[in-house]
């Protein structure tokens, strides 16, 4: 059964092996203009080597304590709540959607649009799924848009408009 | 004494420009209602408002991070008194004793000794700021590569050591944020490193995304998780008696009725807080441990005891002055919020260390003078508010978690007007939420970034200086003596892993207690 155990060994595992892989790819994956004979401190892979090292030793060294003490150190602080994959797998594809439709919607409708759908998501109605989105957008705009003057390009649907208009 | 008076002056007048104390009242401010809304936390609010502070003057945006940083460990005993929750993390003792207190009746009083112990605690930080960056910065002034690249060492040592339990973890992770830095173009050589053909990562791995995506965008799920999992929870009784708040002036002077306990406590601050990776929680621990054990009636701590109030609060807010002492005088950064402060330095080209005091003495003092103040005003507004502070402890954590997630939007954005960064941002949110769900210490990668680029540039100098040779190491005396304390570390470590003692009934009884309390904190 996929515990929270195994997934933290499979996560760690995969950080780990991710760490040994970048390591013995390292001459392929980092371009050395320097010469050959220069001293090995000189090399631009000297460091992320002992970065990824430190990566994979402490990896392995991880997986095998959790494997011989087969006891799971849960961060106290979240470890009684229920994981929500679902909502989490639809608010993360929800940010994405807004990262993407940006260009097109501009700042402020695309904060609009998706405050009111992760609220929705996250069990918000009436009232609350009318205004809280609508409040915190113009906040936002107002804060980082006109007062601290965040340059966002024009969108295509303001695009549109100023067409239409003109 | 007139050197101390001229300098005084010189902060004040820094202070005093109308850019940086509206920086300083409005961080101070945002700082209060983020300390008091549980879960929320001081990280998350720095790391979306960083960018926001690289268009300002350095001493301006500090403040405003600072004036965060400072409040919300003030106002985090709030929810902790008032619901039992801690509205920081640092503020998990303070439930010990805050809360029997208010089941008692005395909100009031406990608030008034939680603020004015945070007070006490925050002014001799700020006191021992002073004196011991100077101090430290006049040694640092004989540092060269070898020596900071042996001060970097013993920093990573102990941000490892102070994870006991999950040292294996925190390398992991400490290791991840070194290769983060590394990614891009190599300041040494100009070859790219593992861009992977993008041109995007040419420049390298910004930290704000990664901040954002760790604090922010993982914190933020776990928020909406956390307010899901509690949605059809009722409040206790016990929670609608604690709607008390406002001053107690007779419990002001009840914390200067424990001298020894209040100055003992902010000394564990100071004295741990300077310490990189240790933290306060250490401190605060500790702290509360020697109260116990020197008090009149140990037995009635856990149950009301104001002793055990000041001890906590006034350990962790010693703390905050303390943390910025490596970073002032070394230019290292001990955790996660003084290394988001450290950007703020950068972007201004202004490089923390031991030259910054020679060359920009102003910049010190403004920030000494500007801590004292907010410590003050803070004080002020939190006797005056207080009354009011329930209604902040009650906001919803999901709309919390959904306006974060929209916050960390525009924060990634708006540090260069790109929208890669957001990307990257999201996939150290991901990250983040997986380190966080699985118990993975996520603090190391954010210090293994900001640690990354001083270390490999002092390493590679050091042993250029000697032709490959470590021997540098041991040859001059302060980076021997830096060496050999980090060795005696990792051999207590061992040695502690070996031998195990048995007296720890006392303190994991604490401890367990501690976990205990902060489960039951986020399930409400």
């Amino acid at each position: 059964m996929l515990n929270r155990y195994t997934l933290q060994v499979a996560f760690i595992s995969l950080l780990s092996s991710s760490a040994i892989v970048l390591i013995l790819l390292k001459d392929q994956l980092v371009k050395t203009w320097a010469k050959s004979d220069s001293d090995f401190y000189q090399s631009p892979t000297f460091f992320p080597s002992i970065a990824l090292g430190l990566v994979a030793i402490s990896g392995i060294g991880l997986i095998l304590s959790r494997l011989k003490e087969k006891g799971l150190t849960l961060d106290t602080e979240i470890q009684s709540i229920k994981p929500q994959p679902i909502v989490v797998t639809q608010l993360l594809s929800l940010f994405i959607g807004y990262i993407l439709i940006i260009p097109w919607l501009g700042y402020f409708l695309s904060t609009l649009t998706f405050l009111t759908l992760a609220l929705r998501i996250t069990g918000a109605r009436g009232k609350t799924l009318l205004f809280q989105p609508l409040a915190i957008s113009s906040i936002s705009y107002g804060l980082f848009v006109c007062f601290l003057e965040v340059w966002f390009p024009t969108s295509w649907l303001m695009e549109q408009f100023i067409r239409t208009s003109l | 004494m007139d050197s101390i008076l001229e300098n005084f002056l010189i902060g004040f007048a820094e202070v005093s420009q109308l850019s940086v104390l509206m920086c300083l009242f409005t961080g101070s401010l945002l700082g209060i209602v983020i300390g008091a809304i549980p879960g929320l936390g001081p990280a998350v609010a720095i790391a979306v408002l960083l960018p926001a502070t690289f268009s300002m003057e350095p001493l301006a945006g500090l403040s405003l991070l600072l004036g965060i940083y400072c409040a919300s460990w003030y106002s985090g005993a709030i929810p902790a008194i008032l619901i039992n929750t801690p509205g920081t993390p640092v503020a998990v003792l303070t439930t010990y004793d805050g809360y029997p207190m208010t089941r008692n009746g005395q909100a009031k009083r406990a608030l008034s000794i939680a603020f004015t112990s945070s007070f006490v605690g925050g002014l001799i930080s700020v006191v021992v700021l002073a004196l011991s960056a100077t101090l430290l910065a006049q040694v640092a002034k004989n540092f060269g590569a070898v020596e900071f690249a042996a001060a970097t060492l013993l920093g990573m040592v102990l941000i490892i050591v102070a994870h006991r339990g999950q040292m294996y973890a925190a390398s992991m992770m400490l290791g991840i944020g070194l290769f983060t830095s590394c990614i891009g173009l190599d300041s040494g050589t100009g070859s790219p490193r593992f861009t992977f053909g993008s041109t995007e990562l040419l420049s390298g791995i910004p930290l704000v995304p990664v901040v954002l995506g760790i604090f922010a965008i993982a914190q933020a799920l776990v928020l909406i998780e956390t307010g899901l999992a509690t949605h059809n929870k009722t409040s206790s009784p016990e929670e609608h008696n604690s709607d008390k708040g406002g001053i107690d002036w007779k419990a002001i002077r009840e914390v200067f009725r424990y001298p020894v306990t209040l100055i003992r406590s902010s000394a564990f601050g100071v004295g741990i807080g300077v310490l990189p990776g240790v933290g306060e929680f250490l401190a605060q621990f500790l702290s509360y441990i020697s109260a116990r054990k020197f008090s009149k009636q140990p037995e009635t701590f856990g149950k009301g005891n104001p002793e055990g109030l000041i001890s906590s609060e006034s350990a962790n807010n010693a703390v905050t002055g303390a943390a910025l002492v490596p970073l002032l005088a070394l230019g290292i950064p001990g955790e996660a919020l003084t290394a988001m402060m450290m950007n703020v330095f950068m972007v201004h080209n202004v490089i923390p260390g031991p030259r910054l005091f020679s060359q920009s003495p102003e910049l010190i003092q403004g920030i000494y003078v500007s801590l004292l103040m907010m410590n003050f005003f803070i004080f002020a507004v939190l006797l005056s508010l207080s009354r009011w502070a329930k209604f902040v402890t009650r906001v919803r954590p999901t709309s919390l978690g959904v306006t974060i997630l929209a916050l960390s939007l525009i924060g990634t954005y708006s540090l260069n007007y790109e929208l890669s960064n957001v990307w990257i941002a999201l996939v150290f949110g991901i990250f983040g939420y997986f380190g966080r769900r699985l118990g993975l210490p996520l603090v190391p990668v954010i210090l293994g970034m900001v640690l990354g680029p001083i270390l490999e540039t002092r390493l590679r100098q050091t042993l250029t200086l000697g032709d490959g040779s470590f021997m540098l190491f041991l040859e001059r005396p302060i980076a021997a003596g830096l060496i050999i304390v980090m060795l005696l570390l990792i051999f207590s470590v061992f040695v502690s892993l070996l031998i195990k003692p048995k007296k720890m009934t006392d303190h994991s009884s604490i401890h367990d207690k501690h976990n205990q309390v902060k489960t039951e904190a986020k399930l409400g």
